[in-house]
């Protein structure tokens, strides 16, 4: 039997397909493996990048940002089962919170940089996975994260982020952030991650700080500490505003 | 095509070049040329991306055509060309991440550009492996011919950079020029890719 008519039986067929696959099962594998300490490190790089770029530090790439990170990241914070990142620019100490959320589409990310006294932004970095490209996809752009630097997070209550994005044009608070115009949904997504997200460090952001009328931590009693109604006879709040505001 | 000479050679690799352009000519491939082309190095990555695996996908398939059996003849093909795109893909994400950033999904859309499937069916299942190779970079090239002059229009216009260097003078920006926001959608490009069309078919119509 030749070739030609050979090649069209089914045992052929079969083993002809099946023969392929492996090898390049095979050889796929043996790619990925050998490429991916690389392609990790890349990965890692990146990240350093948007912390970087949330500290308002933009334009770096390859060596360089590996170098600043390793330059202006001085500490790392614990929080819950979240991790904050100490920072020091220019002789200040800033505090970068990661924050995640949902989309139009897919993911949303982010990075928070504050001020050392945690109550106003120092810059911020959003990226997305799949969000419409020229529309939500914007808020990768430098702009539209610029909007919230210097910006505080909190109005009244000392206790409930008011930070956030509302349509454009239509913001009034010192809180509200210009959304992307044709992008409510990616907006709100952002509005919900930035406000849930930073909501989600309040133990880190108002803790320990003489925020609003209440002691400062080392004078609470233990179960203030822990956020409970105090025992009778004390009290959480300090005795005047004034005298913890100072502090 | 029992005997090739060098001219008929030459020939398969020009023709897709110019005559015969896979995105001027047989409109093939447009989706991805719409997507990537917003500014010239992705443009680039892409182009030779194509181009690479046109060729390596037309030389394996031409040495292989006469082993594989009919019936399954595409899914081979699908097979070749995916492997190939995944490799390549893999690649870039190691070597130049940004640009695999920018490029997102369309490196594995590659696997569905008719140009490479196109490529193989009509030509490497036919012709031997150096024919193919040729045809498949002049094909890879033509295609990334037409990438990066739209991406050199779209960047110029749309950012005032090319390959992320500034080229426009500040003074321009002084008196008044501004960035043309437009430029950086991809309906911008399919406008572009018309008149690119447009003027090519135009010349090629004085030759005749």
């Amino acid at each position: 039997m030749n070739l030609s008519k050979l090649k069209e039986t089914n045992t052929y067929i079969i083993i002809y397909a099946t023969v392929m696959v492996i090898i390049v099962a095979f050889l796929l594998a043996f790619i990925s493996s050998a490429l991916k300490p690389t392609q990790d490190a890349n990965v890692l790089r990146d990240t350093k990048n948007q912390i970087l770029i949330s500290l308002n530090l933009t334009g770096l790439k390859g060596e360089a940002v590996d170098r600043k990170f390793a330059e202006v990241v001085t500490d790392t914070i614990q929080v819950d089962d979240k991790v904050v990142y100490q920072a020091s620019v220019e002789g200040a100490t800033k505090y970068v919170l990661p924050v995640k959320g949902r989309g139009l589409w897919g993911g949303l990310w982010g990075y928070i940089s504050v001020d050392e006294d945690k109550q106003h932004v120092y810059g911020t970095y959003f990226d997305h996975e799949s969000e419409t490209a020229g529309l939500g996809a914007r808020i990768k752009e430098r702009w539209f994260q610029e909007q919230f630097n210097g910006k505080p997070i909190f109005t009244d209550n000392p206790q409930q982020v008011a930070l956030t994005v509302v349509k454009k044009g239509q913001s009034k608070a010192e809180t509200e952030i210009d959304g992307v115009t044709g992008a409510t949904l990616t907006s709100n997504g952002v509005a919900d991650m930035v406000t849930n997200g930073l909501q989600s460090y309040i133990g880190f952001l108002a803790g320990g700080q003489a925020s609003g009328c209440k002691k400062p931590l080392n004078e609470r009693c233990g179960r203030c500490k822990a956020g409970m109604a105090c025992p009778e006879g004390e009290s959480c709040e300090a005795e005047s505003c004034t005298e913890v505001e100072q502090n | 095509m029992s005997k090739l000479f060098s001219s008929e050679n030459k020939e398969v690799f020009l023709n897709p070049l110019n005559a015969n352009n896979p995105i001027a000519v047989q409109v093939l491939g447009i989706c991805s040329a719409l997507a990537v082309t917003s500014q010239l190095e992705p443009a680039i990555v892409m182009g030779l991306s194509v181009t690479v695996i046109t060729a390596f996908s037309n030389v394996i398939i031409s040495l292989l055509r006469n082993t594989i059996p009919n019936r399954i003849r595409i899914i081979v093909q699908l097979v070749v060309v995916a492997a190939l795109v995944t490799i390549v893909s893999q690649i870039l994400k190691a070597y130049v991440y940004d640009v695999s950033v920018a490029l997102s999904v369309y490196v594995g859309l590659i696997i569905t550009n008719c140009i490479l499937m196109g490529r193989l069916e009509a030509f490497a299942m036919q012709n031997g492996p150096w024919e193919s190779f040729l045809d498949g970079v002049g094909n890879g090239l033509g295609y990334a011919l037409i990438l990066v002059i739209v991406g050199f229009v779209r960047e110029l216009f749309g950012f005032g950079t090319l390959f992320g260097f500034q080229v426009i003078p500040d003074i321009c920006y002084e008196w008044g020029y501004q960035n043309n926001g437009m430029m950086t959608m991809p309906a911008m490009s399919l406008i572009i890719v018309g008149c690119v069309i447009w003027a090519h078919r135009s010349i090629n119509k004085e030759e005749k």
